[in-house]
């Protein structure tokens, strides 16, 4: 049984093929640098799967990356992978971008922290330790402003080591914040991989999770209600730039 | 909230040059906010600054579909945020406002907590003439950046 697996959640787009039975990575194509995904996603697969000598019906199985991320990106992917499980009837499996991205870290010992810029000086985020050979969520993940992040991740006092392109950005004030603790991926690391989704969602169809449903949706990670509310009132205008006319 | 200047346009030729103008000074990822009452001309604005842009479809309200998204010599991406009700639904607009493109975005106030510091305000007012008032605003420097262009150009 085969799985085709498909991320475009940032800009990283990654497609790979899995041979579930035997556990391994038939194929994969992963590419960090243009967000044209809706133009691309589909040629990509073609071409993977005819690379592979293989077509659809080949195809007994979909994973997706449900988010966080970009807005934009994962609603390609998830729009992308529906369509195809409700027009071929492939059971599909989800899984967080931010898990896929925490898998990179599974030898790393200590607490590894998958992290996408959300702006405004937030970040999507989640702290994920080792169990088997998946990676598990220690703090779960969230929209968080980067400071309180951090606060939470020194009390934990162990390495972290922090994964994804979007790191960089904010490497100064994690190295402030946690010091010697903080620890950087590597360029490959930093770049999920469809290839450890496909092995994420293995692990669901061998454990016969149930896959998705009908309703299935992106998790774009929704603000806490503190935040919804510190944003209305910043809307209330107590700090409003905005001039009545 | 500071006044960085405003100009006078006497009539819809007027106000789609100032807006050519101001399109010719703006850098990638810059955000403007339109402001202003039915038939102040934000349309025509916006269709003065796609035309600098060298956008040659028709720009036209983007009421329905919240964000119209053009391709000229950088993306132009115009936004009618009425039927937003609250800045904290998950549109994704923020990816707009960092992005790689100029971002127009007409009735802003709603949403003006997610938008970035350094928004160029632009309210356009009819005056009892007719004529219409354009007035720029901002918080940050880039207002009085342009406009000290805008007068010298």
């Amino acid at each position: 049984m085969k799985m085709l697996a498909m991320d475009t959640s940032t800009l990283v787009m990654g497609i790979a093929v899995l041979h579930l039975e035997e556990k391994r990575v038939l194929g994969e194509l992963t590419t960090n640098l243009h967000k044209n995904h809706s133009v691309r996603l589909m040629p990509a697969l073609d071409q993977l799967l005819g690379d592979l000598e293989l077509n659809m019906s080949d195809i007994q199985a979909l994973a997706v990356s449900a988010g966080p991320g970009s807005y934009t990106g994962i609603r390609i992917g998830v729009t992308t992978a529906k369509t195809m499980s409700w027009a071929l009837g492939l059971p599909l499996y989800s899984e967080s971008s931010l898990t896929v991205l925490a898998m990179n870290g599974l030898r790393f010992d200590g607490v590894v922290v998958p992290l996408f810029d959300a702006r405004r000086r937030r970040v999507y985020s989640g702290v994920y330790r080792r169990e088997g050979e998946r990676m598990v969520e220690q703090i779960p993940q969230q929209v968080v402003e980067v400071d309180l992040w951090l606060e939470q991740i020194a009390e934990l006092n162990q390495p972290a080591l922090f994964l994804g392109d979007d790191v960089v950005r904010f490497e100064e004030v994690i190295r402030r914040r946690l010091g010697e603790k903080a620890r950087f991926g590597t360029a490959a690391e930093n770049i999920p991989r469809a290839s450890q989704l496909g092995m994420l969602c293995r692990h669901k169809w061998a454990n016969h999770e149930p896959p998705e449903h009908a309703d299935f949706s992106p998790n774009y990670l929704q603000m806490t209600e503190a935040e919804a509310n510190w944003i209305k009132k910043q809307g209330n205008g107590e700090t409003s730039h905005a001039q009545k006319s | 909230m500071r006044e960085a200047c405003s100009f006078i346009t006497k009539n819809e030729r007027e106000t789609r040059e100032l807006a050519r103008r101001i399109a010719r000074l703006l850098d990638r990822g810059a955000v403007l906010a339109l402001e202003g009452d039915l038939g102040a001309g934000k349309t025509t604005f916006a269709q003065g600054m796609a035309e600098e842009l060298g956008i040659e479809q028709p720009v036209d309200s983007p009421t329905f579909t919240i964000v119209k998204e053009y391709e000229g010599k950088l993306p132009f991406y115009h936004m009618d945020v009425y039927r937003v009700d609250s800045p904290e639904e998950e549109l994704g607009l923020e990816e707009y406002f960092y992005g790689e493109g100029i971002c127009l975005v007409e009735w802003a106030s709603r949403i003006e907590p997610i938008l970035p510091e350094d928004t160029l305000w632009f309210h356009l007012k009819v005056e009892p003439n007719g004529t219409r008032r354009i007035l720029i605003t901002s918080t940050h420097s880039r207002a009085i950046r342009l406009c000290k262009e805008l007068q010298t150009t």
